[in-house]
This record gives structure tokens, C-alpha cells and sequence, in this order.
């Protein structure tokens, strides 16, 4: 009886510190999970609306390529330093080279030409790595007058394909009254290849569209010299059939 | 006869101090806030969180529509990253290719090339030079211009490394010199 009473007296005070207490519950089982859940998945927005802005910004970079001027740009670039040791291309080139300057050409050697191991596994030399290329060294021994043999250096670095003179000795003809103008010389030159990269990265890897640095390269490249006939004209661009090699010419 | 009062001593109404009541009122107004806030707050939390989720949702399929149209172009993606790599590649090519054409010019400018035996560069960038003179005024001539050289920062580390004196008075002049490109 008494206890009823008392129940009656602090029902208002009992129903408030219910409520309290719901609301206490609430707060700790409903609304701070959510808010946690919440954060959590504004962190997940945020970090695929990167995502997004980036595909975004790669899909305009592809939808704004011309896919025939890059396979053109890409040929210029290869004849520069093709994908393999290209054995033709380099005695072609030094063929025109020496056509073209006036030296005779003699003895030729290749001295790293047979790997039996893919390019992919070949280790490369410390001088490869900082170039960042496949290098072939080869010497060639040349005769003629000292201002032809001026002349083959300096267009040895100025034609398509890429070479670059390691060393040289020559020897100065001798005569009655001393040397004469008619050298020869042994040069050791080293070309450049570079395969070609099999496989495309991640969709999520960022693209950037050419800077007007690899253009200005690549008309550069266009400008000098090309000594040997174009190893392989543009084939048509494929009309939706997917290659299975993305990087396939 | 007078009727017996009777006194009934059990409380028939509970009592309660004015400071109980206090708390008791104030205790309730502070339950309906906490009922307010959790209301409103719990409204405005689960809004923002299915906002969230409409927008992952968005987010989810745009990126997947954008992923589609990237896999469907491989072609033009690897002839521009072909491309990139290549035009880097070239970029570093240039910058370890020698002028070494230079080296004549500056052999030429204490040299004449009826003195000349043999001009050798290696891969140091060290040029050797044998040299034959008709006499020793020659030499010094040909070892002060290199020195001129040298000073101008046309040549590094000249190097006399050998001087044969021959009967007929010729002398015959090793040199060297790095050389700058």
C-alpha cells in the first residue's frame, strides 16, 4: 500500500529518468554508431570521388587522343630507338652515315649482340640503368680526310636512329713532311633500344595527356635525319575489335 | 452522546520538500530535451547517412560507367604511355650523347694537323694526343696554348705525359686533357 503510494508521488520522476535513460541508450546504441558509420562512409565517398575526378580526367585525356597522330608519333619514336637491337636499321644507318659524310667504312663489331636470354631478364649495366635503356656497343674502324671524319661524329648524333660516340682514336697518316690530312679511326659507339612496355597499368593509374616538352621531342626527333627506310607504315586503326596486346602497332 | 474523534496518525498524502519538487521538474524538463536532441539529432544523422549512401551509390556506378569507357580504349592508352616512356627515354639519350666533333675543334686551336700522329678519346671524356714538333720552340708553343686553354675552361687537368727529343731534334709530345662538352 505504502509502495503504491510512493510510486504514485514519483511516477513523474521516474518517467523522466526513464526517458533519460532511453535517451542516454540512444545516444550511445543509435545515434554514435551512425555517426561512425556516417564518417566512415564520407571517408569512402571522398576517397572514391578521387577516384572518379581521376577517371574522369583520364577518360578526357582519351576521348581528346588522336589514335593515328600517336601511332605516327609513336613510329617516329621507335626509328629513334627501336624496341629491339635492330641490327638493320643500325648498319643502314651507318651505311648512310658514312654515304653521307664520305669516310670508308671497314671492320665492324657488335661486342653484346647474342643474348640467348629475353630482353626482359637481361640485367642491365650500371651505364644502362642511368640511361635507362638497353645499350649495344659496337666499334667501327673508318678512313678518310680528318674533315670528313669530323663531319661522321658530328652526324652520328644528329640522325634517327640515336647513337652516341664512346671513345675514338685516330691515326694521322704519315708522310715525308708529316702527318697527312687522311686519318683512320676506330670508333666505339654505343646505339640504344628499349622494348616496348607489355602491359598497361591499373584502370585507377592516372594518365596525363602529352606536355609540349614530349612534343617539341618528338618534332625534333621528326626533323632530324632518318638514313634508313621507315620500318613499318601506319596500319589502319582498328574499329572496335579490342587487340589483345594494347601497345601492338 | 458525543461521537469518539478519532485521530488517523498513518499519512494519508506523501509529502514532499519544495527542493524534491525542484529536481523532479527539473528533471523532467531536462528529459523531453534529451528527448528533442535525440529526436532531431537522430533524424539529422540518419539523413546525412543515407545521403551518404545515395551518393556512394552514385559515386560506385560512375565510377564503374568511367571504368568501362577506359577499358574499352587499351589502344590508346598504351600508345601514350608508350609514348611518354619513349619521349623520357630520348630525353635522357640526348643527355649522355657526346659532341665529341668538339674535340677537333679544340685540338685544331694549338695543334696544326700535319703535327698530329694520333688523337684518342676515351670514355672518360680523357683525350691523349701524340704529337710530333719540328723543335722544341714548337712544343713550348703547342703546351702554352693548351695552358691558355686550360685557363679559359675550354680543356680540364692538362697533362704533359711524355716528351721524346729524337736525333734530327724532333720531339715527339704526348698530352692530355679532359675534355669539356
Amino acid at each position: 500500500m505504502q509502495q503504491q503510494k510512493l510510486f504514485r508521488e514519483y511516477q513523474g520522476l521516474i518517467v523522466s529518468a526513464g526517458i533519460l535513460v532511453v535517451c542516454v541508450l540512444g545516444v550511445l546504441l543509435g545515434v554514435v554508431p551512425l555517426v561512425r558509420k556516417t564518417s566512415d562512409l564520407n571517408k569512402e565517398n571522398r576517397s572514391i570521388s578521387a577516384e572518379v575526378e581521376l577517371l574522369k580526367n583520364k577518360v578526357s585525356v582519351l576521348e581528346s587522343l588522336d589514335e593515328n597522330a600517336m601511332r605516327s608519333d609513336l613510329l617516329i619514336l621507335l626509328s629513334a630507338v627501336p624496341s629491339d637491337k635492330s641490327l638493320s636499321t643500325l648498319l643502314d644507318t651507318l651505311d648512310g652515315l658514312t654515304a653521307k659524310t664520305g669516310v670508308s667504312s671497314g671492320d665492324f663489331s657488335l661486342s653484346k649482340l647474342g643474348s640467348l636470354a629475353t630482353e626482359s631478364a637481361q640485367r642491365l649495366s650500371a651505364d644502362e640503368k642511368g640511361v635507362g635503356s638497353n645499350i649495344l656497343p659496337f666499334t667501327i674502324n673508318l678512313t678518310g680526310r680528318v674533315d670528313q671524319l669530323r663531319g661522321f661524329l658530328a652526324a652520328s648524333v644528329s640522325v634517327r636512329r640515336l647513337f652516341r660516340v664512346r671513345t675514338f682514336q685516330v691515326q694521322f697518316a704519315k708522310t715525308a713532311t708529316g702527318s697527312s690530312d687522311m686519318v683512320s679511326v676506330v670508333v666505339g659507339m654505343d646505339a640504344f633500344y628499349s622494348p616496348i612496355p607489355s602491359a598497361i597499368g591499373p584502370v585507377s593509374q592516372p594518365l596525363t595527356p602529352l606536355t609540349s616538352a614530349d612534343s617539341d621531342l618528338i618534332a625534333k626527333l621528326e626533323g632530324m635525319q632518318l638514313l634508313v627506310a621507315p620500318s613499318s607504315s601506319l596500319p589502319p586503326p582498328s574499329a572496335g575489335a579490342e587487340k589483345t596486346d594494347p601497345f601492338s602497332l | 452522546m458525543e461521537p469518539v474523534k478519532k485521530i488517523n496518525l498513518i499519512q494519508t498524502k506523501f509529502e514532499m520538500s519544495s527542493q524534491t519538487g525542484m529536481t523532479i521538474r527539473a528533471l523532467r524538463k531536462l528529459s523531453l530535451w534529451a528527448l528533442l536532441l535525440l529526436s532531431i539529432s537522430g533524424i539529422f544523422v540518419s539523413g546525412t547517412y543515407y545521403y551518404m549512401l545515395i551518393r556512394r551509390d552514385q559515386l560506385t556506378s560512375t565510377k564503374q560507367r568511367l571504368s568501362d569507357i577506359i577499358a574499352q580504349n587499351p589502344t590508346k592508352e598504351g600508345l601514350l604511355v608508350s609514348v611518354q616512356q619513349r619521349s623520357a627515354l630520348i630525353t635522357k639519350i640526348f643527355g649522355v650523347q657526346k659532341p665529341v666533333s668538339k674535340v677537333f675543334d679544340t685540338v685544331d686551336a694549338f695543334v696544326s694537323g700535319s703535327q698530329m700522329s694520333v688523337i684518342a678519346l676515351d670514355d672518360r671524356n680523357i683525350v691523349s694526343l701524340s704529337i710530333h714538333a719540328q723543335s722544341i720552340t714548337e712544343v713550348i708553343s703547342i703546351t702554352d696554348m693548351l695552358i691558355t686553354q686550360a685557363a679559359q675552361n675550354q680543356v680540364k687537368a692538362p697533362q704533359l705525359v711524355s716528351l721524346t727529343l729524337g736525333k734530327d731534334g724532333g720531339v715527339d709530345l704526348g698530352l692530355s686533357f679532359t675534355a669539356v662538352f
